[in-house]
Parts: structure tokens; C-alpha cells; sequence
């Protein structure tokens, strides 16, 4: 049930951001942060499952290529969980290193599908100022966002 | 175990990807065109507030545009009146310089007049750097001012034509008969005229002496008063008032010298 909340929260803030921000600037990837706060609580196969899902329908909504986020979320639930086994996720600074590994991953299972559709149509540099604009961005909210849902997954934790 | 179903999601993302970009690309539009109004509302909050902060920016811009505007707009009229000045001075000399044919050496600020009493002379903000000299006849649009008598580099005297020390050779605008105005202080004029000339209060005088310091043609006064003359009295003295209000001049107009 939290989980659901959650689902919606990270769903109006994804469309909130988009409202808000101007066109030329890449909103934080609230899905993506979501698949973060999701992964190191469920089990790594429901993990990687619900990251594929939860990126499969980002792109529904998005109007957009199937799989593109799929993959990525997929993608980078698993650096998120092989990274996990290394560094010590309670920490601040090994959860910003998983974070950041895992949002690297994100563009890595996205490239690879504009890679395997042939989708050549902008250079890698054209890319740059959304990765990197939208990582910053992604950064700001990330701690709020993830505070957030740190609570209210605990709640359920509490509950359940 | 985690790997292969990592590498079979990918697959399947992969495997979906390619299909529905080949087959059946409208599907995502479709999906996204059903599940729009679940969007709507972060969206349109969004939107709202974005064109909040706007409205509070572009109000930010209008006090400071407005603050700009009014500067520029006193800027502007400063200049309109200094451009109004210029061009009513340039007016003058225009007209000076149909009516008074010789060449105009200058327009000078009148920076102060003679505070004696006894002489009536003005001082120009210009002088002999400016390319003045001792001789020049000094004018205005009404008039007759009278002529520079002394200069040092950045000043020049004008002695007026109600000066006691002045005598312009005149003559009347219509009419013969030549005569001279003589300045009496502090602003009129007496003029000596052949009686038969028959000089009448209202004529205008004009400057007209051959061979004199002023250009002919100039206006010098206006006859007040002209006595009738005497039996057998060949030489008559009549009144004038100047056309020109020496107290009202801020600028005059230097001419060449004959």
C-alpha cells in the first residue's frame, strides 16, 4: 500500500516538475529515484522486475520508445544491487557512490537501446547537456525524495 | 540466478524496443494519450506555478523597466529642451542672416551687463579666441545691439546703442532722409533728422550710413516722439525707442566687420 503511495508521489512529482521547469531544462528523473528507494528493500529479483516495470511504464507515459527506460531502470537497479554487496549503503557516502554508479548505469541500459535501434540521430554530445543537467537536478531532489521515502516505507515496515 | 534474469529483462527490453519501433510505433502515443490525465495534475500545478514565479519576475522587470523608462524619459526631455533652445537659436541666426546679409562670426552668451549706470555695454561669454574683434556689429532677431569696442581672449565688450558714447548712422525704412541715433541712457535713443524729411512718430529706423560700422538694413527703433520742427530750423531731434530689450538678451550675433 505504501508502495503504491509512493508510486504516486513519485508520479506527481514527475509530472510537477515537468510543468514547472522550462523546456530547455531536463527534469530530476523521479523514476529513477524511485527504483532507488524501492531496490535495497525487496527482494533483488522483485527488484529488478519492479525496476523494469516501473521504467516500462515511464515510457507508456512518455509517448516513447518501449524499453528504453525499462532497460535502464533495469539496468541500474542491478549496479544498485552489485554495488550494494561492496559498499556500505547505511552510509552517506557509500549510498551517493551507489547512487551515482546506478545513475550511470540508467544512460548505459539507455544507450544500449538507441544503440540497438539504430537510433543515431543525435551525437553523444548532444546528450551531454541532458545527462548531466538531469543528474544535477536528480541530485538536488534526490536526499529530500529519498527522506521521503525512506518514512514512508519504514511506516509500512512498522505496520507490516 | 540474479544475472540471468537481469540478462532476460534486458533482452525483453531489448527484444520490445525493436518490435514496437518497427511494428507498432503508435502504441506508446496511445498508451501515453490514455494515461495523460493521470499527469494532468502535478502537470497543470506545475505549469501554474512556473507562470507564478513568472508574473512575479516579469513584475520584478516591469518596476525596474519602468524606473528606466522614467530616467530615459527625463533624459529625453533635457535633451528636447536643449534641442528646442538650439534650434530657436539657430532660428535667429537664420533670420538675421536673410535679413542682415554679411556673414555671422558667432552667436555669443551675453554673460553680464554694466552695472554702472553711466555707460550701457554689455559683456560676451566670447572673445578674441573665438574669433571677435573691435568693430564687429553686434546683433539680435529684433535689432540693432550695437558694436564691440574692447576684447581680451575670452570675453568682448559690446557698446549698445543707447550708449552715450553711440552714434548709428540711420535712415528710415520707407522714406528718404538719413540721419543719426545718438544713445541716451538708459533706453532711448535721440536722433537727428533733416527737418525736411519730415520724420513722424511710429516710423521705423533702420541702420543706413554709407560707408558706416553696420550693415544696412538692421533694425535700430521705433520714433516715439518727433517734434515739429521750428520756422527756418534745418536740423530736427525726435525720440526712439530701440526694437531690441538690451535687460531680455541672453544671446547676440557677431557679423563681420564691414
Amino acid at each position: 500500500m505504501r508502495i503504491a503511495a509512493l508510486f504516486l508521489l513519485t508520479l506527481f512529482l514527475a509530472s510537477l516538475f515537468s510543468g514547472l521547469l522550462p523546456d530547455e531544462i531536463p527534469a530530476p528523473d523521479f523514476w529513477f529515484l524511485l527504483v532507488a528507494a524501492l531496490t535495497p528493500r525487496l527482494r533483488p529479483a522483485w527488484a529488478l522486475a519492479t525496476a523494469f516495470l516501473v521504467g516500462l511504464f515511464a515510457d507508456l507515459a512518455g509517448g516513447g520508445y518501449l524499453g528504453l527506460l525499462a532497460v535502464g531502470l533495469l539496468f541500474s537497479a542491478y549496479a544498485m544491487l552489485a554495488l550494494a554487496s561492496r559498499l556500505h549503503i547505511e552510509e552517506t557516502l557509500g549510498r551517493a557512490a551507489i547512487l551515482t554508479g546506478a545513475y550511470l548505469a540508467k544512460w548505459a541500459g539507455v544507450f544500449l537501446v538507441v544503440y540497438a535501434l539504430g537510433l543515431f540521430l543525435v551525437g553523444p554530445f548532444d546528450f551531454l547537456g541532458t545527462v548531466l543537467g538531469e543528474a544535477l537536478l536528480t541530485a538536488l531532489v534526490a536526499p529530500l525524495y529519498l527522506r521521503a521515502a525512506d518514512a514512508l516505507l519504514r511506516e509500512e515496515g512498522h505496520a507490516g | 540466478m540474479l544475472r540471468a534474469i537481469w540478462l532476460l529483462l534486458t533482452g525483453v527490453g531489448l527484444v520490445l524496443a525493436v518490435l514496437t519501433a518497427r511494428t507498432a510505433p503508435t502504441l506508446p502515443a496511445e498508451v501515453a494519450g490514455r494515461t495523460a490525465p493521470i499527469f494532468s495534475l502535478g502537470y497543470r500545478v506545475g505549469q501554474n506555478l512556473r507562470a507564478a514565479l513568472a508574473t512575479l519576475a516579469d513584475r520584478r522587470d516591469w518596476r525596474s523597466e519602468a524606473l528606466r523608462l522614467r530616467r530615459e524619459k527625463a533624459a529625453l526631455e533635457q535633451r528636447l529642451a536643449r534641442l528646442q533652445l538650439e534650434n530657436r537659436r539657430l532660428r535667429r541666426v537664420l533670420k538675421i542672416r536673410e535679413r542682415q546679409a554679411p556673414g555671422v562670426v558667432a552667436v555669443a552668451p551675453v554673460i553680464e551687463g554694466d552695472p554702472s549706470g553711466l555707460f550701457r555695454r554689455l559683456v560676451l561669454g566670447l572673445g578674441a579666441a573665438d574669433g571677435l574683434a573691435v568693430g564687429m556689429p553686434v546683433t539680435s532677431e529684433r535689432g540693432l545691439v550695437g558694436v564691440i569696442v574692447e576684447t581680451t581672449p575670452r570675453t568682448a565688450v559690446v557698446r549698445t546703442l543707447v550708449d552715450p558714447e553711440s552714434a548709428v548712422g540711420v535712415r528710415r525704412l520707407e522714406g528718404p532722409g538719413r540721419g543719426v541715433a545718438y544713445g541716451r541712457p538708459p533706453r532711448t535713443l535721440r536722433v537727428r533728422f533733416p527737418c525736411e524729411a519730415g520724420l513722424k512718430a511710429g516710423e521705423l529706423l533702420v541702420t543706413g550710413a554709407i560707408g558706416g560700422l553696420f550693415p544696412e538694413g538692421i533694425p535700430v527703433g521705433r520714433v516715439v516722439r518727433a517734434p515739429p520742427p521750428g520756422p527756418g530750423q534745418l536740423v530736427c531731434w525726435a525720440e526712439a525707442e530701440p526694437r531690441v530689450r538690451l535687460s531680455l538678451l541672453q544671446e547676440v550675433v557677431v557679423l563681420r566687420r564691414l
